[in-house]
């Protein structure tokens, strides 16, 4: 294992004009949950699309586990985007296989276990469940690897209060003690407990990486205030 | 890794292509069986039928194509395959593999139409003139899949050789230019430039196969009902056949690298 599980040596990002990342570093060791937090538009997803290969085109480099981005650091990490990725014409049954032969770690007996504890309605096609439904099953998929690293980018977002507990719940008590768990939100009430380090991200720059105890702390205040104070003149 | 991938890319395309399959096999029987007398007319009603059946299965072909090298690499889909362990020659291998086995199966589907209609020809012609008729007919069907029955063997080899590139080249320039518009250009109309680059590269490469390095072009004269006709006639020589073929592999080659290329280094899934 590489000293720091997550290495990212002064990445840059442009989208045209905009920039997206700017000159971001940051080292992140397994067995945290680390809370990437920013308001809309602050590089969040773009960081999370480097870090799985989805983006290319970017200065600077990451290594995941030592290595460079690859095939190897795929297997590596379970990834959770913010957008329902399934093909129209898929099954349940069809991610189910898709999953078990793309990823040797994934676990069949625990997928089965969270669809049941999330009451997923049974019907064969997935585009037929509503779209809470949809991003539970995403989920499920997700947390039923046994991956070093997982990723979720918004699995919060615009879901009820009920479906939030339900998921940052399934979230914390389904992935591997030693993996790393990144957590993308720009909602910060109520999380503050879940986070052993915290990383804001303001216009493309990590401006904060801290654990979040020592951080509430020395500013005696929620991780909300922290928050609203550091990104006060973001919006 | 191959493997699995080609067999889940089978599995999102087999919808697509079945149904039309069935389609057309029972409208081809349907018109045979039901198509009565030896007029030209009806000779002209298969005919048509069997032509718009081609027709309908290969513009299905084309989405079909244009949709697997397209949205469902570079779109929504894109967030599932990239994001799993295999190499991006793994990925393009099965691509290119799925689509290839399926424009060559659409193309025995699609010869169902027209051998029936050869074969309603054979009928109408060996009960009213003899069988001389149908056996041109028969060298038509065969040269169809790029065979002249009076070839020598390497010829016909070639010739089939070649015919596989046909198919390859397709898939091959519908995948550069997707890659193209989807890594290179980073504007909103990624559809319709991907569809401007492949009708530009297909153009490009006709122009070059119709050049005489390529192509032999003879004015010949045809006599119908006493009328003279000049027409002109386009055909390969069969060393001309290999440079066809060493250009194909070159474009076939060329695209299948460079999208490869472009989406190890370029990617950006919006």
């Amino acid at each position: 294992m590489a000293e720091h599980l997550i290495e990212i040596i002064d990445v840059s990002k442009n989208y045209g004009s905009t920039q997206a990342l700017n000159h971001v570093n940051l080292q992140i060791d397994k067995g945290r949950v680390v809370g990437l937090l920013g308001p809309n538009g602050s590089g969040k997803t773009t960081l999370i699309k480097v870090l799985t290969g989805l983006l290319k085109q970017y200065e600077g480099q990451i290594l995941i586990n030592g290595e460079k981005i690859s095939n190897r650091s795929k297997a590596l990490i379970s990834y959770l985007p913010d957008q329902i990725y399934f093909d129209k014409w898929m099954k349940i049954s069809d991610a189910v296989s898709y999953f078990k032969d793309m990823y040797e770690d994934f676990n069949e007996d625990r997928f089965n276990q969270l669809m049941s504890s999330f009451r997923v309605e049974q019907r064969s096609l997935i585009r037929k469940l509503s779209k809470g439904n949809q991003e539970k099953l995403q989920l499920a998929l997700i947390l039923s690897r046994d991956a070093h690293i997982y990723i979720f980018d918004e699995p919060i977002g615009g879901v009820d209060p009920v479906v939030r507990e339900i998921i940052l719940s399934t979230i914390m008590h389904n992935h591997q003690p030693d993996a790393l768990i990144i957590l993308s939100t720009h909602q910060i009430y109520d999380v503050e407990e879940l986070f052993d380090e915290v990383i804001f991200l303001k216009q493309g720059q990590i401006v904060l990486h801290e654990n979040t105890k020592a951080l509430l702390k020395s500013y005696d205040k929620t991780l909300l205030d922290v928050f609203k104070e550091v990104f006060r003149d973001a919006f | 890794m191959l493997s699995k991938l080609i067999k889940h890319e089978f599995k999102s395309s087999y919808r697509n292509y079945l149904p039309v399959y069935v389609g057309i096999i029972l409208v081809s029987l349907v018109m045979y069986f039901g198509l009565k007398g030896d007029s030209i007319e009806t000779a002209l009603y298969a005919l048509l039928i069997a032509v718009i059946l081609i027709i309908v299965l290969y513009v299905l072909v084309f989405v079909n194509v244009m949709k697997s090298l397209g949205e469902r690499i570079f779109g929504h889909p894109g967030y599932l395959l990239f994001t799993v362990p295999a190499q991006t020659k793994d990925i393009v291998l099965s691509r290119v593999i799925v689509n290839f086995l399926w424009i060559v199966v659409s193309t025995l589907i699609g010869a169902i139409p027209l051998l029936l209609f050869v074969g309603y020809i054979d009928q109408v012609v060996t009960s009213s003139v003899g069988g001389e008729f149908s056996n041109l007919l028969g060298d038509f069907a065969l040269s169809l899949i790029g065979i002249e029955s009076d070839a020598s063997m390497f010829d016909k080899v070639i010739s089939v050789v070649l015919r596989v590139f046909d198919f390859l080249q397709i898939i091959a320039v519908i995948f550069i230019a997707y890659t193209v518009s989807n890594t290179i250009y980073h504007g909103d109309k990624k559809k319709l430039i991907g569809f401007i680059i492949f009708f530009a590269l297909t153009y490009i490469v006709s122009l070059i196969l119709g050049t005489a390095f390529f192509t032999t072009t003879e004015i010949t004269t045809q006599y119908i009902g006493g009328e003279a006709f000049e027409s002109y006639i386009s055909y390969h020589t069969t060393i001309q056949k290999v440079y066809v073929l060493i250009f194909k592999l070159l474009v076939c080659g060329f695209a299948f690298v460079g999208s490869g290329y472009l989406i190890e280094k370029k990617l950006e899934l919006e």
